[in-house]
């Protein structure tokens, strides 16, 4: 314009105008700078509160300006090049240059709002790109931060050969910037030259060296989405602060003009659209995935709430009950006391005194219950004689038996029954057995109390000849209080609490208590508690002689066979070992197996589970031997009543020594492949111990340091047993199959998944709970932890691979961890697995220094590390298996206490704050 | 005027007992069942005036045993006053529902109890009359 002015001034002749018609060039000149200057400023400084679009526009003015100074400057090169002329690949589908009038930008606009998911919306970008613009290509890309990559979302123009390539090549960050930097910027977007060279400092290393041999994947993005010559036009979608969340990328030939001031603004406008449309679908999805998490915590809590509504109102039927009674008699007495003759009113107190007596009794078993159920009633867990309190209590009842015209009788073996428990439960729910059979047996009536062992289970009888129940009613007594009670039916009318009590104190000693009807009239309630007696063959051939030897053998069994049943919740175990002499398997030791099974028991080779395991050397894993075909008919003479078998080989130097069996109840959870792993592992370390044993009597070793070892793990197996950690360690144990793990290291990580913070027992409890920062020594000793659990083990290693995942899960991936600061793959995998497992776990479980987090929060957390603290391999299978099963975990989460429920309504709370 | 009867159907003795004692003062004749089925037996041969229901019984419980004597003709126009120890509103009404005349809710005061089957007794005779 100041040229043309001065042009203009040339026109006129006289120097005189000449001079006017300049000044008034340069006044003009003057205040169109200083008003450029002005809206500068204006953008500079208010910037952040003009609205998007508006600043979107000055951008795109600006830009435009600036793209034609560019399209000016390139055609007068052009033309004094003399190019050839150029094809031109489109008809009458418009030119950029053409732009959108006003009308059309509405019309887009308005249909793009019509699209609500995310895929269509992009799809429906790109496509109003090429066709409204008439660009040939369009790519749209969206940056995800999980994979730290701008990953392709929308194509237009592509064929499916391009659309996979561009989909599998990976834009980083860096490749972003590359483009950002090296092209050439206007207004928000970037016009990126195929000429240019784009890629000096790629990702990939070359091919070759000579750039002759590069190929165009080599470079990425710039070539594959300019396809060829083209030049393109990279605008960035720029979410909160300017971040770039995305891109799209249209290719511009290079016989098109260069895009218009309007169709520069509106990409700008779209990519903003595409912005928004982003963080609402993001918002729409944490929604959404909160919404089912708020209606599984939800649901839980309504279960909670009908249990306990149930519960208030059963038992508020219970204490009514006596009440009544109490008042009824109470009132009667004072209304009618002078006409009473003596015998009714001492009748009328004495109902009044019994009445108040059971509604005292329905308090204290209230009390029990809740007790019982809230884990805060301190069982003192000791090793009785079941034989002893049966006795004891029948000794108690016969005296009121005879009173009330029963007959009493029972059955109790003299030999000593050991169980491990709570005595006073045990003695609690016994006599409330007998109470019950002798309240509903009129006389002339009888009462049986049996206790016999059969199988590694005790089981008491107590049998009546009273009222009966129906059927239906046998497995309702015990739930009364915990389940909507449709029939208002009563048939064990003032019974209390007591049986809800027996089933609670029962089933904490693994036990089971059910009632039957008889036959010939009454019932007969039955309770089972596992004997989990641990017996050592007596009748060894082979048993040193030497005492002090002996023992040292004896405790080796039995720290072995604890071990086994501890860490895989088994009710019956046994460790069977070949008797060379007579080519049979024997039991040398078990838990849940009566002694004369024990002493008598030949497993001949083939036969049984465990004489199939011994011929095969394979582990056998049956998870119902009823539905399992491979042994119907099959009847182990140890089989009893469990369903759940898992049966593995002691091998050593490759041959089968022994054989190693759990036996699970048919009530209690099937075994699975998780604990065919971690039995083989541990038959692996058993079979070594045996070794040592070996090494011991020869005089090679030392068997303390065995059986320390063993202890050891004996410490792991107990209290830890939790439905997160099993949980956990599950997920673990899957990464480590779909990483294709062998055998043998998927052996190594099930045992060492449950050991790994055994070192962790021996840091001083003081320095663990400590809350304010760790001194430096402190920290060592901490960080110490890592050896002791690998010299804990490493006694009974048979090789090195538990030892060093042990060692090594706490090195990070970047090589920041401890103890060896090993880097990367050098860390051993399963060491890596076993280092997510640890670090969910910790960040789920409270510590002293901070709450437990939501799941939530704690994958986010795993997930920012991955890369520096977690291997980028194993973190997302491992992620992926969490997102899986998150709602397990959330179960167990919210299993875990109101704490952590609390934790998650607290979140469920937040989010209409996120609107 | 005959003394009239009423049938009280509690499993729970200590109660049925008292009650007994209670309206046999007041000159009721008075009969205990101690279940529904009980009940059902005793309804016809001593053809009550009035039945004191419990709801929670064995074998039949109190709202069935009463929606079975509504069923027959008979007993339409009997007086039976439910009362039950689960006593919330949800239950009353389940009482009123399967056809009781009214529902007593445990722990209550005999008296109470006494002087409402007589007024319901003295007004379905007179209308009666």
């Amino acid at each position: 314009m100041v040229w043309r002015a001065l042009h203009l001034a040339e026109l006129f002749s006289d120097p005189r105008w000449g001079w006017v018609v300049a000044l008034c060039a340069l006044v003009a000149l003057f205040l169109v700078a200083n008003g450029f200057v002005r809206q500068r400023w204006k953008a500079m400084g208010l910037g952040s509160r003009i609205h998007a679009r508006e600043r979107a526009l000055q951008r795109a003015q600006r830009s435009a300006r600036e793209l034609r100074e560019v399209q000016a400057a390139r055609a007068a090169e052009e033309a004094s090049a003399e190019a050839p002329p150029r094809r031109s690949a489109r008809g009458d589908v418009p030119s950029p240059v053409d732009g959108l009038d006003r009308h059309r930008t509405f019309e887009v606009l308005g249909r793009l709002g019509q699209f609500e998911q995310l895929p269509e919306l992009f799809r429906e970008i790109v496509r109003s790109v090429g066709e409204e613009f008439g660009f040939e290509r369009a790519i749209l890309r969206v940056y995800n931060p999980q994979t730290r990559l701008f990953e392709a979302r929308a194509f237009h123009g592509c064929d499916d050969e391009l659309v996979s390539r561009i989909s599998t090549t990976d834009v980083t960050l860096d490749c972003y910037a590359g483009m950002a930097r090296r092209a050439l910027r206007v207004g928000s977007s970037y016009r990126v030259s195929a000429a240019d060279d784009l890629w000096p400092d790629r990702l990939r290393p070359p091919r070759s060296a000579d750039p002759r041999d590069w190929r165009p994947e080599d470079f990425g993005e710039a070539r594959l989405e300019a396809q060829g010559n083209d030049d393109y036009l990279v605008v960035p979608m720029l979410g909160e602060e300017d971040r770039v969340v995305g891109y799209f990328c249209v290719s511009m030939p290079e016989d098109q003009d260069l895009p218009g001031e309007n169709t520069l603004m509106f990409l700008e406008i779209l990519a903003h659209y595409a912005v928004n449309a982003l963080n609402q679908a993001r918002l729409r999805n944490r929604l959404q995935r909160r919404d089912i998490e708020y209606s599984i915590v939800s649901e839980q809590l309504r279960e909670w709430q009908s249990t306990r509504d149930n519960f208030v109102a059963n038992v508020s039927h219970e204490l009514r009950t006596p009440l009544t009674s109490i008042r009824a008699y109470a009132e009667t007495l004072q209304r009618g006391r002078d006409a009473m003759d003596p015998a009714t009113l001492n009748e009328f107190v004495d109902v009044i005194l019994h009445e108040s007596e059971r509604l005292a009794r329905s308090f204290d078993d209230l009390l029990d219950l809740s007790q019982y159920q809230g884990g805060s009633r301190v069982q003192v867990v000791s090793e009785f004689d079941l034989a002893v309190v049966i006795s004891a209590q029948a000794n108690a009842a016969q005296q009121r038996v005879k009173e009330l015209g029963l007959e009493f009788e029972f059955d109790v073996p003299t030999e000593a029954i050991l169980i491990q428990g709570d005595e006073n439960g045990i003695r609690q729910v016994v006599a409330n057995l007998l109470d019950n059979s002798i309240k509903f047996t009129p006389p002339p009536g009888k009462v049986t109390l049996r206790l016999r062992v059969q199988g590694g289970v005790a089981r008491i009888e107590v049998e009546d000849s009273g009222i009966g129940m129906e059927e239906h009613e046998l497995s309702k007594i015990f739930e009364r209080f915990y389940q909507v009670d449709d029939s208002s039916t009563r048939s064990y009318g003032g019974q209390g609490l007591g049986l809800a009590i027996c089933r609670e104190i029962v089933s904490w000693h693994h036990g089971r208590i059910w009632a039957e009807r008889r036959r010939s009239g009454g019932s007969r309630f039955v309770l089972t508690l596992p004997v989990r007696g641990l017996v050592i063959r007596r009748s060894s051939a082979d048993l040193p002689a030497d005492v002090s030897e002996r023992q040292q053998w004896e405790a080796f069994l039995q720290l072995s066979i604890s071990l086994i049943s501890e860490l895989l919740e088994a009710q019956v175990a046994s460790i069977l070992l070949v008797d060379p002499v007579h080519d049979v398997l024997r039991i040398e030791a078990a838990i849940g197996l009566p002694q004369d099974v024990v002493e008598s028991v030949l497993v001949d080779r083939g036969e049984g589970v465990a004489g199939q395991v011994w011929k095969t050397g394979q582990s056998l894993l049956v998870e119902n031997l009823d539905e399992d075909d491979r042994f119907r008919g099959l009847h182990n003479d140890v089989a009893y009543d469990h369903r759940s078998f898992l049966s593995v080989p002691l091998i050593w130097q490759g041959r089968v020594v022994g054989v190693v069996n759990v036996n699970n109840h048919p009530e209690g959870r099937a075994f699975s492949d998780d604990d065919r792993l971690l039995l083989e592992a541990l038959a692996e370390r058993i079979s070594g111990a045996l070794e040592s044993f070996e090494r011991y009597r020869a005089g090679y070793r030392r068997l303390a340091s065995v059986e320390a070892g063993v202890r050891a793990m004996l410490d792991v197996g107990r209290e830890r047993h939790t439905a997160m950690r099993d949980l956990l360690i599950s997920i673990g144990l899957e990464t480590a199959r779909r990483l294709s793990l062998e055998e043998e290291h998927l052996r190594a990580l099930a045992y060492a998944l449950r050991t790994y913070d055994l070192g962790l027992a021996q840091v001083s409890e003081q320095i663990l709970r400590k809350i304010s920062p760790l001194t430096s020594e402190e920290r060592h000793h901490i960080e110490n932890h890592v050896h002791l659990g690998a010299e804990l083990v490493a006694e009974l290693e048979p090789s090195a691979q538990v030892r060093n995942i042990i060692l090594h899960h706490h090195e990070n991936y970047d090589g920041s961890g401890y103890p060896e600061g090993l880097r990367g793959e050098a860390i051993p995998v399963g060491a890596r697995i076993v280092r997510m497992v640890d670090a969910l776990s910790a960040l789920l479980h409270d510590r002293p220094f901070r709450a437990a987090m939501s799941l939530d929060e704690a994958v986010a957390l795993l997930r920012e590390g991955i890369g520096r603290r977690f291997c980028p391999r194993v973190a997302p299978v491992f992620l992926e298996l969490v997102a899986d099963r998150q709602y397990e975990i959330l179960a167990a989460h919210v299993r875990r206490g109101a704490r952590a429920l609390d934790d998650e309504l607290e979140l469920i709370d937040a989010h209409p704050t996120l609107h | 005027m005959a003394s009239p009867r009423i049938l009280i159907v509690d499993d729970e003795q200590t109660l049925a007992r008292v009650l007994s004692f209670a309206f046999t003062n007041e000159a009721y004749r008075v009969e205990v069942a101690s279940d529904g089925i009980d009940c059902m037996n005793k309804i016809s041969t001593f053809e009550p005036d009035a039945v004191l229901m419990d709801i929670m019984m064995p074998k039949l419980d109190g709202l069935e045993t009463i929606r079975l004597l509504r069923q027959h003709r008979l007993h339409r126009g009997l007086l039976i006053v439910a009362m039950s120890a689960k006593a919330l509103p949800s239950d009353e009404q389940a009482a009123l529902d399967a056809g009781a005349d009214f529902f007593v809710k445990k722990p209550f005061q005999v008296a109470k109890v006494l002087e409402t089957v007589l007024q319901r007794l003295a007004v379905s005779r007179g209308s009666r009359e």
